[in-house]
């Protein structure tokens, strides 16, 4: 995960300053990971850019509360927090719709990758992870976030993200010997 | 062998993640930032031309129920008792629970709290609100507690109130019970009830504004977050778009009752072992930046000792 550097630090400032250019920036500075994030957390393809753009506008709204800290770090946990209250919504939604329309099937880049059969199995493993285990794996190997920053990022103690990152580790390399075991997910 | 089949598949993973390419735009999210904004500025110009009127409107039929109430305590003189001093709604009181099941939180709308915190209290079917306790102690000002954290006694803040800039000046406020301090706008007609014991309180902001802090002990946010929107929605609120800014919280959300004509607004932190969430209600017709940003202030100042 990388630093705030002296040009961030600089667009958020200016941003402040109310320099739309300066905001626009840091947009296009962040918004890959953050819809990288989401997509690996287990926001749907089709709903990535609504996610992505409730980031930015949150951030936008908050960002004179930003004061300390990583950027990049308060940035994944304003993700998170905003991928778990779309989960929430559309858990809501489709019960009201339940009845009349056939859910779609869930899709998490398997089109866009051309993946290893051991790939192939973690990438699955991963999706049907409990998010409890499924977060702090894609934070520590996927955005090389450390078990500080995990702890930060999902409000917990960094003990607490040690034991889940283990135990998804052993489940990953239990699924990766057993030729592709699913687990089932739990929804936030 | 293991270790090393992992590590590669993993890093194979995270190459195939970085490689696909991007789908979202600098652009479009820049202009729906935008959009936001001028959306939250119309919103705000709306409050100043017609929040006005709506808060001139609730002082005029709030002058007319304190003359009211006036008026009937008259027909009783002479058959009060204590009670009666009680009744006094200026400054700040606190009603301990004096243990004679008559407290002041009987009856509020929290009985579906008390379900969700896992409370067996089933006495509270009462709808006297605001029935203080006899032995309360209800002259003690929150000032005179010892509060043991340093904080300024005021918080001065600009408001604005639609293109009008208008000065408020709030006060320390130190919960003894729930151990946290915030700030409080003095000036709206503030009476703080709660109970020893419970883990709740409950602060006044006018008869029908109110908003109740309640703690529970437990870490599980998100189980209680669904919960706790399963039961709004049973109870028929919809959700919103807008609402207050609590920046300090990990999760909150306006909610509206159409046929109540209430707002709703939902707060949640974790703090050592426990959860505290904040619920504040306001009549819609009464929505004014003022009381947005007590709320606001309330939460966002929110520190527990």
């Amino acid at each position: 995960m990388c630093e705030t550097t002296e040009q961030e630090q600089q667009w958020i400032r200016d941003a402040l300053d109310g320099d739309d250019q300066a905001y626009y920036d840091l947009i296009q500075s962040y918004h890959s990971t953050v819809e990288r994030f989401a997509r690996q957390i287990g926001v749907r393809d089709e709903d990535i850019q609504d996610v992505t753009q409730e980031v930015f506008i949150k951030v936008y709204r908050f960002l004179h509360k930003y004061s300390r800290g990583k950027f990049s770090t308060w940035l994944y946990s304003v993700t998170l927090n905003v991928a778990k209250d779309f989960f929430r919504k559309q858990k809501r939604e489709k019960r009201k719709v339940q009845k009349t329309i056939q859910e779609k099937p869930v899709t998490f880049y398997e089109e866009n990758l051309d993946l290893s059969d051991d790939a192939r199995i973690l990438h699955e493993t991963i999706q049907s992870m409990d998010e409890k285990y499924r977060v702090p794996i894609v934070l520590f190997y996927f955005h090389e976030a450390s078990i500080k920053e995990i702890s930060s990022i999902m409000g917990m103690r960094e003990s607490t993200v040690k034991t889940r990152l283990k135990r998804g580790k052993e489940r990953l390399k239990d699924c990766l010997e057993g030729g592709g075991l699913v687990y089932e997910s739990k929804a936030f | 062998m293991n270790q090393k089949r992992f590590d590669k598949g993993m890093d194979e993973l995270k190459n195939k993640y970085n490689e696909t390419p991007s789908e979202t735009s600098a652009s479009t999210i820049f202009k729906s930032v935008q959009n936001d904004k001028r959306y939250r500025e119309r919103r705000k110009s709306f409050f100043s031309k017609y929040g006005g009127v709506a808060a001139a409107m609730i002082g005029v039929i709030f002058i007319i129920g304190i003359l009211f109430n006036s008026v009937m305590s008259g027909f009783h003189m002479g058959s009060s008792d204590s009670n009666e001093a009680a009744s006094d709604d200026a400054g700040y009181h606190y009603n301990d629970d004096s243990g004679d099941g008559r407290s002041a939180e009987e009856g509020s709308p929290t009985s579906e709290h008390d379900v969700l915190s896992g409370s067996d209290d089933t006495s509270n079917n009462s709808n006297e609100e605001l029935d203080y306790d006899d032995n309360a102690d209800y002259d003690a000002p929150f000032e005179d507690r010892f509060y043991p954290g340093e904080r300024e006694d005021m918080l001065i803040k600009e408001v604005d109130t639609g293109g009008r800039l208008e000065r408020v000046i709030y006060e320390l406020y130190w919960n003894e019970e729930l151990q946290f301090s915030t700030y409080i706008n003095p000036t709206f007609d503030l009476s703080i009830s709660g109970n020893i014991g419970t883990g709740s309180v409950k602060i006044f902001m006018s008869e029908n504004s109110w908003l109740w802090v309640s703690r529970l002990n437990s870490t599980d946010i998100d189980g209680f977050v669904e919960d706790y929107y399963s039961e709004l929605i049973a109870r028929g609120f919809e959700e919103m778009e807008t609402g207050p800014q609590f920046d300090t919280v990990e999760r909150y959300s306006r909610w509206a009752h159409s046929e109540d004509g209430v707002f709703l607004d939902f707060a949640v932190l974790r703090d050592g072992d426990s959860i505290y969430y904040m619920e504040a209600q306001q009549p819609v017709v009464a929505e004014n930046p003022l009381f947005e940003d007590a709320l606001e202030t309330f939460v966002n100042e929110l520190v527990f000792e």
